[in-house]
């Protein structure tokens, strides 16, 4: 009876908890969206004024940017977020006109000692804003949140570094890709890109880290921003990296450098020596590549054993173009054997329903 | 002077585009989604229209789709809005029917140059 009403006690107060913690979060849920609204609601006279400081033509200082910079405290709170928000909607003398109005209203004082608060979400905001006014002499204060122990300030702090154009930033993001506290793949990959062409030394010298999905993320960032002066440390990575992976992604890599010297490390790894998924990669990537020297290599593996290899080559055909289509249309017609046959009007069917590569 | 439409999803970029073109002599409808975009553009005497791509509810490639289609619209020129990371959407929306395109973020007074070009191409 006693162990009843024990249990019984215990189910209604834990009731009471949930019931009570349920309330207290829409409670607080409900006060920052009423918070919001208010902050809308004064924010939406001035919002004309912000408009009009972005599209300005004037080089002058401009009558918005003094009314702007003049505004008192509170009004200023109330537009603020909606004036970062528009940093990333425009360039140009727009752009410059809202970063010196951040300048003027001491923004930038005002996040770094942001980033210092105990709030998370304050944190966050301030990195954001940071970021987006490029302020590049933050990148050492920002560098410190990419420890944080929560993942979506670790991930703010990554975006923003890759804003802010700091090349010590290229070996902090690659090391936080490894361990307890990382950053995602896709957040150091799109930093280490918008760092742009000042970073590539260093996104190169990221090819020979410790860690194989750094390795991974810097071929991404190499391709992506095109760096033609990687093509012989990339080939070097498609042969010898320890990682299956990261040679997966060299081989993509060589493709998009789209160079000369990419052709034959790639034709190499066509090669049934190679593993399989490797073998795929260099195929799609003798297709990114376009090279019509690697048409005879690619019709060949139209006949390959391996069903992945032959309709790889078959797209990779229809990439390189008209020498690829022409090839296609032999082999259709059987010149190549049945298999290759049916390989090639596979791939120039997929071409003609747009379902190509 | 011409008519433009401005289909966007984003508040801040019809507001943007529409004071900059009026700013430059423009008469400008903004409306937020694709099909609305349709609706004004069949019945409205537009002369340019500048489509978001990524809208909900229709895309602007769809919308694009849609005017080329029709013998009342087919001649409209049409300028896209994309935003860098589907810079991919570029090559259809060209195949889509599209004059021009541009890239999200953008700067107010090159959008004006570009819509002033098309405009001037299009002989309007």
């Amino acid at each position: 009876m006693t162990t009843v009403l024990t249990s019984s006690v215990f189910l209604l107060c834990t009731l009471l908890a949930v019931m009570v913690l349920g309330l207290l979060v829409v409670v607080i849920r409900s006060i920052r969206l009423l918070e919001e609204r208010l902050r809308a609601a004064r924010a939406a006279p001035l919002r004309g004024l912000l408009i009009e400081l972005v599209c300005e033509d004037d080089e002058e200082e401009s009558a918005a940017l003094r009314r702007l910079t003049g505004l008192d405290q509170r009004r200023w709170e109330a537009l603020e977020p909606t004036a970062a928000a528009m940093l990333g909607k425009v360039t140009g003398r727009g752009r410059d006109a809202l970063v010196e109005l951040f300048e003027r209203r001491g923004a930038v004082e005002g996040a770094l000692a942001g980033l210092r608060r105990r709030g998370t979400l304050r944190r966050a905001r301030s990195a954001e804003l940071i970021g987006e006014l490029g302020h590049e002499p933050a990148a050492p204060a920002l560098l410190p949140l990419l420890d944080s122990r929560d993942p979506d300030l670790r991930a703010v702090a990554g975006r923003a570094l890759g804003r802010l154009g700091d090349v010590n930033a290229v070996p902090a993001l690659l090391d936080r890709l490894d361990g307890h506290r990382r950053i995602p793949p896709a957040v150091a990959t799109s930093a280490l890109i918008r760092l742009g062409p000042v970073a590539l030394p260093a996104i190169r010298a990221g090819l020979g880290h410790r860690d194989a999905v750094a390795r991974a993320v810097a071929l991404d960032a190499l391709a992506s921003l095109g760096d033609r002066e990687a093509t012989d440390v990339v080939a070097g990575v498609l042969r010898d990296d320890p990682s299956p992976e990261v040679r997966v992604r060299a081989a993509h890599a060589m493709g998009f450098l789209g160079t000369r010297d990419a052709l034959e490390p790639l034709l190499d790894t066509v090669d049934p020596a190679h593993p399989l998924d490797l073998r795929v990669a260099a195929a799609e990537a003798l297709g990114i590549l376009g090279a019509v020297r690697a048409t005879p290599r690619l019709t060949a593996l139209l006949r390959d054993p391996s069903h992945r290899v032959a309709a790889a080559a078959g797209d990779a055909l229809l990439r390189i173009g008209p020498a690829g289509h022409l090839a296609l249309d032999f082999s259709a017609r059987g010149a190549d054997g049945p298999r290759a046959a049916a390989y090639a009007r596979a791939a120039i069917a997929a071409g003609d329903r747009g379902t190509g590569p | 002077m011409a008519n433009v439409l401005v289909a966007d999803d984003d508040a801040d970029i019809r507001d943007l585009v529409t004071f900059k073109l009026t700013q430059s002599g423009h008469e400008v409808v903004a409306v937020e989604d694709g099909p609305s975009a349709l609706a004004a553009a069949r019945e409205s005497a537009v002369n340019l229209v500048l489509l978001d791509i990524r809208m909900p509810g229709m895309s602007g490639l769809d919308v694009c789709r849609e005017l080329r289609a029709e013998p009342a619209t087919s001649g409209l020129p049409i300028i896209l809005l994309t935003a860098r990371s589907q810079e991919g959407d570029v090559e259809r929306g060209f195949a889509a029917g599209a004059d021009d395109y541009i890239i999200k973020p953008f700067s107010p007074r090159e959008l004006a140059s570009r819509v002033q070009a098309v405009l001037g191409r299009a002989g309007q």
